[in-house]
């Protein structure tokens, strides 16, 4: 089954990797309300005026909440697309720049507050408010304000209930999916507020009081993402623990940045602003076992490297979109709405889709017999340096689906078990895919570390195991339907080492006689398994082919034995045609 | 492969049971932790596997891997299985339990390594007697009773504590 005619030209044509990652709908920004003046006014969302929108909160209506604590007001982007003030008072002062801050509860248009910052919407459809100068948290309900936490200008740190408790510097909230509410009170910590009572959570260190911003993942009871203006942290109440998880420093001179707001959105993922780096930032949490890198990305405004100069005011694609001291994010939909402070606009970015490695078991249903269903296992290379459009496995749907050769769609779940051998792939398969609806299930390997199978097997025993254990593997998943795929990828140093061999345009002969004495082990491994029913597609040829083209341009991270972006969509692109040439998908 | 559990005192815990005491040494029925999915469902029979590597990793953190610590486990699968069944049809449950056993630190990520799953129990049970009985029979496998109507099977073991 091994494919050893590549139609490289023909694929190129249509679908050449660098076609598939242009492919990939980047972060596309727009202004959906605001104004370059800063003002209080209401109106049409285009015309109306902030002075410094900073949090945002959602309701299940779609209203948009916004709290402006320049204008001491909360202020609301209606469905119908105007913007109107719904709580807050008082008269800009004689510069023009700001309210003055004051205490009052009552009838919401009369209320008053100190700076309010953080919101959330209660499940009841009340909006609480952090009013941070105040020290307390207020509500809105039925237009009228009330303080539902702490003593308006009484900053401590005290627990009790939620009259006699204090509050210092509340700047951040967020419900769980208990009705807990989680409060990022600076100086003071991370706090909740559940059955009336205020509690202070006892965390590890890491700056803990410092936190300026909280988010309760959505699926996860009791559990959440805080930030201070340098790291982050979870907390799980179910086991107590708070876990340290970056700080946000890249090298020991690299660029800072200062977390404004975090949101989780689930699955281990979160957004926040950097106000350092005037940009949106996504952060996928590592999984202990499974996928055990951090990893963040900047989905809008501009690179790190530029740190504060990125500041501006600039819609478009994320690249090149600028904002200026972003701050509350919000999530709408497959967009999330950020609160850009400096530009007195709320701007939103339709996000790219954000899968992840599914190792563990996915909660979803995403398995069904309407799309070819294919899983992708392998090692760290399954999902490096990815946001999901541009994975390996979006690209293997997009090569796929454009050949209008498949009677579905494909639909392809990457599962990534870092430093996984084979033994732990295969126990993988057998706990996890066995059952389930899946057409193909294809094992990334190294053809290097398969000759040595188990790997602390000599060689000579190597490949009688691997055989072994792969019959015994085919015979278990013959039930279910399933075909099997061995994607032979040569340990990556080879490759991006024979790259830059050719990159450099130097000693191309070394090129090959390495090329050579790789490759000669591999064919054993091969030919071992060629009965079984396993369609085995070696990649090694296909990356030879590509890179030895004029101009061709790098596939992996340099330095580093990684695919890059460019790199995934090419392999996700050539096993996309390998399942279809090969008739698994059709 | 199915066992009925603590089959010598299975008489003196029922008498317990049936007078609503405790074992002094139960251990608490926590909530689930980590996803459980349908992997199979027929008219008559469901599949289910409970991915409980969190809860695998609480009990460790509370150096509770020992026979308290299966007991919990299974009083939780039994929790989580009567759950899910009650949005299912199939007359027949089966819940695999497992958990991803972690292995060395990888030098490359720094980070503990995945070393394969552990199938550590397997229960099954009738749905709409499980659904009717889940909170007693759930408390009888705390306390180290098979009820009846399920059948317990250890496959695997807890990890070591650390």
């Amino acid at each position: 089954m091994r494919l050893v005619a590549w139609l490289a030209g023909a694929a190129l044509v249509t679908t050449s990797p660098l076609a598939a990652s242009a492919q990939s709908a980047p972060a596309a920004v727009t202004t959906i309300a605001g104004s370059a003046s800063a003002g209080m006014k209401d109106g049409p969302a285009l015309d109306a005026q902030f002075i410094i929108p900073s949090g945002l909160a959602r309701a299940a209506n779609g209203t948009l909440y916004v709290s402006d604590p320049a204008a001491q007001r909360i202020r609301a982007m209606l469905p119908d697309g105007t913007v109107r003030t719904v709580a807050g008072a008082g008269a800009l002062g004689t510069l023009g720049l700001s309210v003055t801050g004051a205490y009052r509860d009552g009838p919401a248009l009369e209320a008053q507050f100190n700076h309010p910052a953080g919101m959330a919407v209660a499940p009841d459809g009340a909006l609480y408010i952090a009013d941070s100068y105040n020290a307390c948290i207020r509500k809105v309900q039925n237009g009228t304000v009330s303080t539902v936490a702490g003593k308006c200008g009484d900053s401590r740190a005290v627990d009790g209930d939620a009259a006699t408790g204090r509050l210092l510097l509340p700047l951040s909230l967020s419900f769980d999916k208990s009705g807990t509410l989680w409060i990022a009170d600076y100086g003071a910590g991370l706090r909740s507020l559940a059955q009336g009572q205020l509690t202070t959570i006892k965390l590890k260190s890491y700056g803990d009081l410092q936190i300026t911003s909280v988010s309760a993942q959505p699926e996860a009871d009791g559990a959440v993402i805080a930030a201070t203006q340098q790291l982050f942290f979870l907390y799980d109440r179910a086991t107590k623990t708070d876990t340290y998880i970056s700080t946000l420093t890249d090298g020991e001179d690299g660029p800072v940045g200062r977390p404004s707001q975090v949101l989780a959105i689930g699955n281990g993922q979160a957004l926040f602003t950097d106000e350092r780096n005037n940009n949106v930032r996504y952060l996928r949490l590592p999984r202990a076992g499974y996928d055990t890198s951090l990893y963040s990305r900047t989905i809008a405004g501009g690179e790190l490297e530029k740190g504060i100069f990125n500041a501006g005011f600039a819609d478009g694609p994320g690249a090149s979109a600028r904002f200026y001291s972003p701050r509350g994010l919000a999530l709408a939909g497959d967009a999330v709405i950020v609160a850009d402070a400096g530009n007195h606009r709320l701007r939103r970015i339709a996000l790219p889709r954000f899968r992840r490695s599914e190792a563990g078991l996915s909660e979803s249903d995403k398995y069904d017999a309407s799309h070819y269903e294919v899983v992708y296992v392998s090692a760290s290379n399954a999902f490096w340096d990815t946001t999901g459009d541009d994975s390996i496995c979006a690209s293997l749907e997009r090569a796929v689906d454009a050949s209008h050769r498949s009677a579905k769609p494909a639909r392809c779940h990457t599962v990534r078990l870092d430093a996984a051998q084979l033994p732990q792939i295969e126990s993988y398969i057998k706990t996890a895919l066995l059952f389930r609806h899946v057409d193909v299930i294809v094992i990334g390997a190294s053809p290097h570390a398969a000759a040595t199978y188990p790997a602390t097997a000599p060689n000579a025993a190597g490949i009688p195991s691997l055989r072994a254990a792969m019959s015994d593997l085919v015979r278990q998943i013959k039930p279910t339907g399933a075909k099997l795929v061995l994607m032979w990828l040569d340990d990556n140093f080879y490759v991006s080492n024979d790259e830059n061999l050719i990159m450099h345009e130097t000693v191309i002969k070394g090129f090959v006689d390495d090329t050579v004495a790789t490759v000669a082990e591999f064919p054993p491994v091969f030919a071992a398994l060629r009965d079984l029913p396993i369609a085995q597609y070696d990649t090694y040829k296909d990356f030879m082919d590509y890179e030895k083209r004029p101009d061709h341009l790098p596939l992996f991270v340099n330095p580093g034995t990684h695919l890059n972006p460019r790199g995934n969509a090419f392999l996700g692109e050539r096993l996309g045609a390998f399942l279809l040439e090969s008739g698994l998908v059709k | 492969m199915f066992r009925n559990r603590a089959v010598v005192s299975a008489t003196f815990s029922c008498v317990l049971l049936a007078a609503g005491i405790a074992r002094a040494d139960a251990p608490e029925i926590r909530p689930v932790t980590g996803a459980v999915i349908v992997t199979r469902s027929t008219p008559a029979e469901a599949a289910l596997i409970w991915d409980a590597t969190a809860y695998v990793t609480q009990l460790v953190h509370e150096k509770l891997t020992d026979e308290r610590g299966m007991r919990a486990l299974e009083a939780t699968a039994l929790r989580a299985l009567a759950d899910k069944g009650r949005d299912l049809t199939a007359p027949s449950l089966t819940l695999k339990v497992t958990y991803a056993k972690t292995g060395a630190v990888s030098p490359v990520y720094g980070n503990v390594t995945f070393a394969g799953f552990e199938p550590v129990v397997t229960i099954a049970a009738k749905r709409a007697a499980l659904v009717q009985h889940a909170g007693a029979w759930s408390t009888d496998l705390a306390n180290g009773t098979v009820p009846k109507g399920v059948r317990v099977a250890v496959t695997g073991k807890l990890p070591p504590v650390q």
